[in-house]
């Protein structure tokens, strides 16, 4: 601590505690991801199946994890006709 | 049989390459008949960080497309009759890497070596690809920093997936080499720590490689540092070498210059 840090009492967490912090939330955030990838890819080819037969508003695909299970929950509002 | 090591990374510039070609020397000073393969095709660099890069004739591009066989293709280290070396090719092209024949010559290297070593590109495609999928180990170097630590996360979680070995339900061995530890700023808790590091990845302390210039001097002379008796960056691969031959040598706590000793740290708080 220099003497100006120690006259203002502030002390600066020094930056490795920084880094690992970060480092664990990027990374559980990037295996989160790692565990269904590609999920623009699907979400593009889910669409392009469902509309050979119906007219879409609107799709929502989310991931979830209960536990030791991976859901993945898609959500389709069909165009209505009237 | 022989046992096969892919050393991998995620992040370029870690340090794979000094890692591939420190650790072969070791194993082979160790008794072992190594054989390390440079899988970096378009950037080729092993061979010049060996001191060999005048005897290559084929590479491994060469033996791809059958003009030259494994016996022709293989360099002979003179300073160590275990020590055996196979070239990337400098041109670009990535795709002469075929699987089936990469398969054949790692087949043929296992047949032939008891330690095999390959030395992964950067990325996750291509030859980093051709390196897992035979392995029996990698090893993930890292650097202590948070871009590095984070691929190297991305790329352990991709083992598995591409591993031959884990379809056929065995377990490949996962161990970390951190390299470029810096007392200082270690000291400082500038730099993330070991035991940081190995609570975030998941797998096995292989061990522990400090800073150390002599590594720069010893990719200009073609000597690598294994073979520098005073650079400490060399005496940490000679441990690991012995590791990996099964002796069980204890973590020097590399984070603590030996070369510094008290007075030296002492003066540092007068800088
Ligand atoms: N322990 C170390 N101390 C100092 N410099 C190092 C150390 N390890 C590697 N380097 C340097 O880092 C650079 C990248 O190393 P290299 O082995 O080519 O990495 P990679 O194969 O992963 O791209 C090189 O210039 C090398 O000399
Ligand atoms: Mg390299």
């Amino acid at each position: 601590m220099s003497f100006f840090d120690r006259f203002f009492g502030k002390e600066k967490k020094k930056s490795a505690g920084v880094a690992k912090d970060r480092l664990m939330i990027a990374i559980a955030a990037d295996r989160e991801n790692s565990r269904i990838p590609n999920l623009d890819q699907m979400r593009a080819e889910i669409i392009s199946v469902l509309e050979k037969y119906i007219s879409i508003d609107e799709i929502e695909i989310s991931k979830e994890r209960k536990g030791d299970m991976d859901m993945l929950e898609i959500e389709v509002v069909v165009k209505s006709t009237g | 049989m022989g046992i096969v090591f892919a050393v991998i990374s995620g992040k370029g510039g870690v340090g794979k390459t000094t890692t591939s070609a420190n650790l072969a020397i070791g194993t082979a000073m160790e008794g072992k008949k190594t054989v390390v393969v440079d899988f970096d095709i378009g950037q080729r660099n092993l061979d010049m960080i060996l001191g060999l890069e005048n005897r290559v004739v084929y590479d491994i591009t060469h033996i791809m497309d059958g003009e030259a066989n494994l016996s022709q293709a293989l360099i002979k280290d003179k300073k160590n009759e275990n020590l055996y070396f196979l070239a990337a090719s400098q041109t670009k092209d990535k795709s002469v890497l075929e699987r089936d024949k990469v398969k054949h010559l790692i087949d043929d290297l296992k047949e032939n070596f008891d330690y095999i070593f390959l030395d992964s590109p950067a990325g996750i495609e291509g030859g980093f690809e051709h390196t897992i999928h035979y392995a029996d180990n990698v090893i993930v170097v890292v650097n202590p920093e948070v871009s590095s630590i984070r691929d190297a996360d991305r790329v352990i979680g991709l083992v598995d997936a591409k591993s031959h070995k884990a379809k056929a339900g065995e377990t490949v061995g996962k161990f970390l080499l951190i390299n470029r530890i810096d007392p200082e700023l270690i000291e400082k808790n500038e730099m993330i720590a070991t035991d940081d590091i190995l609570d975030i990845l998941s797998v096995t302390l292989l061990g522990k490689v400090p800073e150390d210039k002599r590594v720069i001097d010893a990719s200009n002379t073609g000597k690598p540092v294994i073979l520098h008796k005073e650079s400490e960056a060399g005496k940490a691969y000679r441990r690991i070498s012995k590791r990996l031959c099964g002796e069980d040598v204890p973590f020097e706590d590399v984070e603590n210059a030996p070369s510094k000793g008290i007075m030296g740290k002492i003066k540092g708080l007068f800088k």
